[in-house]
């Protein structure tokens, strides 16, 4: 609950809709260490600090800001680090650099991919600021939407050296497995099970929050059988999607505004460690052949699945990451 | 360089304009408001504490303005501006920015544009959102954009009365860059609109429309 | 006074007040009710009579009653609705 000198202070804030009494408090909450060049720190701070936040960051002597300390009623417990490239906050913060004349901001939160706030920021320079209190005035604007639970996990602004700016693209984040329910998990495992002795293989198709399963006949077996100098593996030791089957999947997701999530295949008699000839099926020459698309790999032994991990392309390289099996698969 | 410029209204808007221009190297600034400073203005106008209050603005801001910018001269107004002051306010200075809160006033300094030659850097926000709009003479003007100015009554509720301090200095020291901006090209206005809240901003052309009684567009 | 069956779970005064904390009142006494809470306003003057109740409307809440009193003060009987902040 907020004091009265609270209410006072912060009165018009307190009837925008997405502050109000808690709003203010969630603003309060934060602690913000800033690391930027003089100027944008110092408007930052203003903004931050008369908006309700807590600010602490180098000594500002010259400045032309009035030094209101925010009216709080205890510590923040929590912290935001307003970082200038070539760091990179630890947790949620904001990141300020600079790329080819324009300045660069990330904010990050809690549930945003720490790998992705790496890869976008990648390759900025520390921030040369010709507009201190613009690119101020916009980290106190994002630190705001983050305290507030209105930002999205990543987001992004670019200023031009004129002071015009815009947001930047958010791409989906490459870094973490789909989240798939379990009821399709299981599915998937049926469909796998019934694949046995053979490597079974499927799709999983959907949007982040809508995960569908394409179940997949195994073309190696059929390849081996026509061709075996061209493909002496048969379906026991690898698995292969055949393409008409694959063609039509991709067509109807693109019809229903969906996209490949994932594919998914068994090691009847293996461990879930994406092999060799995994990695080479999945990135023939070092590059991704599916980019933005997770593998799965599902182990069984004596015809149950015991365990499963994700393989996720990150940065030159797959990252294994275990995927949990609903319990009495 | 920016020649002498005025700021009218050191209020949300005009704070931030004030100091991006001093820090951008401007040598003149005027300064005018009527008003002292409320305890309510402090979360968006961080050029004044809560010592201050009770003070006239752009006292405050004088202060605060000259000690940060040795160099800078600095003139202040500490009273409202009567519509017989606008134009020769105007006249003597080479931009004017428009940090007023009311519907009147803006349209007041907008027709002043073409009568006095002086720009103008049109700005408003309100709740998480914001605009800004540089007039050159001979350029679109608040009335090309809007038509006839809304009734002064058509005053937001009280619900629509808040507004976020952080957008207020994104839109001043938007107002900023464009009065350190070259002119706009003839016949053309452009206006910027941000939205704080979907995190969006977008600029759109606004051309002169014939006959305009504000700006006086040839019909 | 009111309806039957409405009995307002707090109770505010903003007699003293002007806009815009007529409303910032207002707005914070509705806040901290649960959804369907009712809250019960006494206001007075045009200003806060034509802004309190659209403001409250604005956001959501239902106005469901706006009653003269004998001492020139009015009542307000607003229900506060979702989202939950």
């Amino acid at each position: 609950m907020l004091t009265e000198p609270q209410i006072q202070r912060y009165a018009r804030q307190l009837l925008l809709r997405d502050v109000g009494e808690r709003g203010q408090e969630a603003l309060g909450a934060v602690l913000v260490e800033v690391a930027l060049p003089d100027d944008v720190a110092a408007a930052a701070a203003a903004y931050l600090r008369a908006g309700g936040t807590e600010v602490h960051g180098p000594s500002i002597a010259g400045s032309p800001w009035a030094p209101t300390p925010p009216l709080l009623e205890s510590s923040p417990p929590r912290r935001l680090d307003v970082v200038a490239a070539p760091a990179v906050p630890e947790r949620s913060g904001v990141i300020v650099g600079s790329d080819a004349g324009r300045v660069v901001l990330w904010s990050l939160g809690e549930t945003g991919c720490r790998a992705c706030l790496l890869d976008r920021a990648r390759g900025l320079a520390p921030p040369d600021v010709r507009t201190g209190v613009q690119v101020g005035s916009l980290v106190a604007l994002l630190v705001q939407r983050r305290a507030l639970g209105l930002a999205s996990p990543i987001e992004g602004l670019e200023v031009s050296p004129g002071g015009e700016t815009s947001t930047l693209a958010a791409r989906p984040c490459p870094h973490r497995p789909p989240v798939v329910p379990e009821a399709v998990l299981r599915a998937l495992l049926d469909h796998l099970t019934s694949a046995l002795p053979d490597e079974g293989c499927a799709v999983l198709v959907g949007r982040e929050d809508h995960v569908r399963l394409v179940p997949m006949e195994n073309a190696q077996a059929a390849h081996h059988a026509r061709d075996p100098a061209a493909f002496p593996r048969t379906a026991r030791t690898a698995f292969s999607l055949e393409p008409r089957a694959w063609l039509g999947l991709l067509r109807e997701a693109d019809r229903t505004g969906e996209r490949v999530l994932a594919v998914a295949h068994s090691h009847p008699d293996g461990g879930t460690h994406f092999s060799g000839e995994d990695r080479r099926w999945a990135a023939p020459d070092g590059q991704p052949l599916l980019p933005g698309v997770a593998h799965l790999v599902v182990a069984f032994s004596g015809g149950r699945p015991r365990t499963a991990r994700w393989a996720l392309w990150s940065d030159g390289d797959f990252l294994e990451i275990d995927c949990p099996l609903p319990s009495g698969s | 360089m920016l020649g002498a410029t005025v700021i009218i209204g050191m209020g949300g808007l005009g704070c931030p304009a004030a100091v991006a221009l001093a820090r951008a190297g401007a040598s003149r600034l005027t300064l005018v408001d009527g008003d002292v400073v409320e305890t309510s203005n402090l979360h968006r106008q961080p050029l004044y504490g809560p010592e201050d209050v009770g003070r006239a603005k752009v006292e405050v801001a004088r202060e605060r303005l000259a000690r940060a910018f040795p160099g800078l001269e600095l003139e202040t107004w500490t009273r409202r501006i009567g519509r017989e002051d606008v134009e020769p306010l105007l006249a003597r200075h080479a931009l004017a920015i428009d940090g007023t809160d009311s519907v009147a006033a803006k349209f007041l300094l907008s027709d002043s544009v073409a009568r006095t030659g002086t720009p103008l850097v049109s700005g408003g926000v309100v709740q998480w959102g914001g605009q800004a709009m540089r007039i050159d003479p001979g350029g679109a003007c608040l009335r090309c954009l809007y038509g006839t100015a809304p009734r002064e009554d058509e005053v937001p509720t009280c619900a629509r009365a808040g507004v976020l301090g952080s957008l207020a200095g994104v839109l001043g020291a938007l107002q900023a860059s464009l009065a350190l901006a070259p002119p706009s090209p003839a016949g053309r206005s452009t206006l910027h609109v941000v939205d704080g809240r979907s995190l969006r901003f977008r600029t759109l052309t606004v051309r002169q429309v014939s006959g305009c009684p504000g700006c006086g567009a040839r019909a | 006074m009111w309806s039957p069956g409405v009995t307002p779970d707090a109770r505010i005064d903003i007699t003293a007040e002007v806009c815009p904390m007529t409303f910032v009142r207002t707005k914070i006494a509705l806040e901290r009710l649960p959804i369907g809470g009712v809250l019960e306003v006494r206001l007075k003057g045009d200003e806060p009579l034509r802004n309190v109740p659209e403001s409250a409307r604005d956001l959501g809440h239902t106005v469901l009653a706006l009653e003269p009193r004998d001492d020139g003060t009015w009542c307000l009987l607003l229900r506060r609705e979702g989202p939950q902040c």
